[in-house]
């Protein structure tokens, strides 16, 4: 037993020390002197932080990009959650097309979307504003809520709601407070993937942004198109820093909120 | 930090004021090369506001163009598009020369839809630390027993590294009989060394190859070469049977404001001006009354320096507007074995 | 079970039919017409007809192309299963602190672009890099290994960028098992192994093909990685379609090998969801 227990320690470890090895090469890159991505950096210095910090477009995008991930983040879950309930407990015909449709996004070429989005977009005079880029968000992360809250779904044990209405209670404070927490973990997934999903798109971001609103993966991608340099490793640290600060927050008063 | 910008997607757009122009550049060094060497002093000079934009990325243009809604104004193309004029017309205006007055610019660089603006090089890049001896020409880069050791060479791309006709020189066709290309007769050549080839996708990754000792020699362009030198890495340029490349600026087709974009081509192709990029990024100057202004500790970067574009090999334009398609998917097909 | 309770109403099954239309709706007007826009290039550029599809089944290095992306995806997602499983496991039944270490290890590589993470992973692997050099100095080795630029470089990428798709789903699916129910079969005399194969493992299964789904689906698309980290006799059909389109501005043929991809990928998902149910993880039927 305790060896067993013992090898799935060691086994986390290493998983741990896989998923953040890249990480931890680019956060002392991006203190490097030198111009390029190179590990042992040649020297010390700040200078691609000041570029970041100083330069109104990498701030401006970066606020662009958050408000633009919530959003989409917030309307595919609500789009996706629903779709996850018609397709897992509904019956009806064309049911596997509409499973194919509901997965297709994920699996077309981005540059292919981008282009036929582009298109179009530009046909309603939508090219350009945010609202587009948060509807070209929204479809590509769709399918990411509805595969999680799909499976979440599929784990919920029916008699609980059975019961719950048995009891008297409607369908929605059923799904209040019996369903909702059941697949919760699946929904936050889904939420999160949709977060992520629109915070790092760069292909379909390109094609709808313009020169006056740029999310901040477009900003990067201009930046290393011709040349990966160390200013794309100081935002990575930037990032992870700030994401694994508010995450700890956030465990520290959930906690405290539990006692 | 988030003081000062606002509120993101929530600020909107100013009302009545006139957007400022849009220049599309490569990205990186080139764009800040192109807002600092060009568009700053053209904003002083015209009042002409202007941004950069990039990368620049042809499907984008395509779809703009077939929308009708083209954001950008100025750009940078290469010279095989601007040699395609079949195909450059669908996607450019015609340079108005009653407005860029070209002077310095070579007769045979004032094309149809584009003018040409800066002049660079694919070079054999080498590590002479790595390397007993210096290799002298693309057959030396084809000698693996003379010169052991990995090569940089482009996993994609035949029409900006040129692989097929490395490949030719490097098996003995003189630089003035490569036209038009035995494309069977390259790839054939290129098996020869396959397995001491290491393909990269884009400039910055054969770059990095040549940085980090991964590779003895390159096919890269002699602006990354320049800039190895210069940080004091053992990296060294071959000029010998350079390939010469020039990029163009030109006025994308249903652009607003046509006149302006012109004259910010004027600008930026004059002689006061033209090398005024070349303080930023090592491109040199199209513009030959322009290159005269260039320090000498940054001019012998360059391959307008000396004799250089004597030794060129200049491609044809010609079999490369007919031939694109098929030499890209012939080495395509190479590539994937 | 809740097939029985469903049989016994089939009419609740298709109120709740309902809940897909908003999605549809907003799938069809925001995606499936700019894509059929788009698609249908495929057969009117140059001309009009299938030229686009003969000419990449008569191309036998396309078709090769395809099948190793195929093969390449299966092998990803073989491997990101393996690992995922136990690290979810562990992830969900661990203490509250390092569950949170677990998760925010999981969540840390999406802070920085997959084209950073992939050139990271270049500086890491490559004959001059970090594993090399502290074997070359360890003495370990004579000559540096090869780990990048090859297949094992792709897969290293690859894995390691899809991994969250594959933890996260089956993560969130152990977290709603009620743990009651092992601990009930054990108490019957089950071994723990047999508990666990009978009553968690079959439990954590819809986590499992969830998971699948994604890493597949997301691994035939993925382009850049193999670009940086693969050789190109190992190249992936994401690539090649990038080349055609942005490249080389043959939208046609670009269309034409997006909508093979496309038809291919669901092909293989409906066969799959026959063998397997994956289907189950995204609607369907459920296995009881």
């Amino acid at each position: 037993m305790s060896i067993y227990r013992l090898a799935l320690s060691a086994f986390g470890v290493l998983m741990v020390v896989f998923l953040v090895a890249p990480t931890l090469v680019l956060v002392p890159v991006s203190f490097s002197s030198g111009r390029a991505l190179q590990f042992p950096p040649p020297g010390f210095s700040l200078r691609w932080y000041e570029t970041i910090v100083t330069s109104p477009t990498w701030s401006f995008s970066t606020v662009v990009s958050f408000q633009i991930a919530v959003l989409t983040a917030i309307l595919a879950s609500i789009l996706g959650t629903l779709a996850a309930f018609g397709l897992v407990r509904g019956r009806f015909p064309g049911q596997s097309v509409a499973n194919a449709v509901l997965l297709s996004p994920m699996i077309v070429p981005v540059v292919i979307i981008a282009i036929g989005m582009f298109a179009v977009f530009a046909s309603w005079r939508l090219a350009g504003s945010p609202l587009a880029l948060i509807i070209a968000h929204t479809v590509l992360a769709l399918p990411y809520v509805v595969v999680n809250v799909g499976a979440s779904l599929r784990t919920v044990d029916r008699t609980l709601e059975a019961a719950s209405m048995n009891l008297g209670a409607g369908p929605l404070t059923t799904f209040r407070y019996v369903t909702l927490p059941l697949i919760l973990p699946g929904v936050l997934a889904g939420a999160l993937f949709a977060f992520i999903v629109s915070w790092d798109e760069v292909v379909v971001s390109i094609f709808l942004s313009s020169p006056f609103l740029q999310t901040l993966p477009v900003v990067m991608w201009n930046q290393i198109s011709e040349a990966v340099d160390p200013t794309v490793a100081a935002v990575a640290t930037l990032l992870t820093f700030a994401t694994t600060i508010l995450f700890a927050l956030a465990t520290f008063v959930q906690r405290r909120s539990e006692r | 930090m988030l003081g000062s910008t606002g509120c993101g997607i929530l600020g909107g757009q100013q009302q009545g004021q006139q957007r400022p122009l849009v220049f599309s550049t490569s990205g990186g060094a080139g764009t800040e090369a192109t807002r600092e060497g060009w568009l700053k002093p053209f904003t002083k000079q015209t009042g002409i506001e202007a941004v950069t934009q990039a990368p620049t990325d042809y499907a984008q243009l395509r779809s703009m163009v077939e929308a009708g809604q083209v954001t950008w104004n100025v750009l940078f193309i290469t010279q095989i598009l601007v040699g395609d004029e079949e195909q450059a017309r669908s996607y450019f205006e015609p340079v108005d020369y009653s407005i860029v007055k070209a002077e310095g610019i070579p007769e045979n660089l004032r094309r149809r839809f584009g003018v040409g603006a800066l002049q660079y090089s694919l070079v054999l890049g080498y590590n002479n630390e790595q390397l007993q001896e210096e290799p002298q020409s693309w057959a030396d880069f084809f000698d693996v027993e003379r010169f052991p050791g990995k090569r940089a060479f482009p996993g994609s791309y035949v029409e900006y590294y040129f692989p097929l006709e490395i490949a030719l020189m490097g098996d003995g066709v003189a630089p003035d009989e490569l036209y038009p290309l035995d494309i069977d007769r390259a790839l054939a050549k290129l098996d020869t060394i396959r397995d001491d080839l290491v393909f990269f996708e884009g400039a910055s990754e054969g770059e990095q190859l040549l940085r980090d000792g991964e590779v003895v020699m390159a096919d890269i362009y002699h602006s990354r070469t320049g800039l190895l030198e210069q940080e004091g890495l053992p990296i060294r340029t071959q000029w010998n049977q350079n390939v010469a490349v020039v990029d163009y600026l030109g006025v994308a087709k249903g652009a607003s404001r046509p006149d302006d974009s012109f004259r910010l081509i004027d600008f930026a192709v004059s002689a006061e001006n033209n090398y005024r990029y070349t303080e930023y990024n090592p491109d040199a100057p199209v513009n030959k009354d322009s290159a005269d202004r260039i320090p000498e500790d940054l001019a012998k970067y360059l391959p307008v320096y000396g004799d250089r574009l004597e030794q060129a090999v200049n491609p044809d334009l010609n079999w490369w507007a007919t031939n694109l398609e098929e030499a890209s998917k012939r080495y395509e097909q190479w590539l994937l074995g | 079970m809740a097939a029985g309770l469903r049989k016994a109403s089939p009419r609740r099954g298709n109120r709740w039919a309902w809940f897909v239309l908003p999605a549809l709706l907003f799938l069809a007007v925001f995606f499936v017409y700019p894509l059929y826009e788009m698609l249908n290039r495929s057969f009117t550029e140059p001309d009009v007809g299938l030229q686009n599809n003969v000419a990449f089944f008569g191309t036998d290095v396309y078709v090769r192309v395809l099948i190793n992306t195929l093969r390449i995806s299966f092998l990803i997602t073989a491997i990101c299963m393996l690992f995922a499983y136990p690290y979810a496991y562990i992830m969900a039944h661990a203490s509250r602190r390092t569950a949170g270490v677990l998760l925010i290890a999981v969540l840390v590589p999406f802070w920085s672009s997959i084209l950073v993470r992939t050139y990271a992973w270049a500086v890491i692997l490559q004959d001059t890099g970090l594993i090399n050099s502290l074997l070359l100095g360890l003495g370990l080795v004579d000559e540096p290994l090869s780990l990048v630029r090859n297949l094992l470089g792709t897969v290293i990428g690859m894995v390691h960028i899809l991994m969250p798709f594959m933890v996260l789903p089956i993560y969130a699916v152990m977290k709603g098992i009620d743990t009651n129910l092992v601990k009930a079969a054990a108490n019957l005399g089950s071994s723990p192994l047999d508990a666990f194969r009978r009553v968690y493992l079959p439990l954590s299964l819809p986590g499992v093909f969830a998971g699948s789904l994604l890493v597949f689906v997301l691994s035939l698309g993925s382009y850049v990685t193999p670009a940086v980290l693969g050789n190109p006799d190992q190249a992936m059909l994401g690539q090649v379609i990038v080349t055609q389109v942005q490249s080389l501005l043959n939208w046609g043929m670009g269309a034409a090998m997006a909508l093979i991809l496309l038809l291919v990928t669901l092909l293989i998902l409906a066969i799959a969801g026959r063998i397997v149910n994956i289907g189950d993880a995204f609607g369907g039927r459920t296995t009881d």
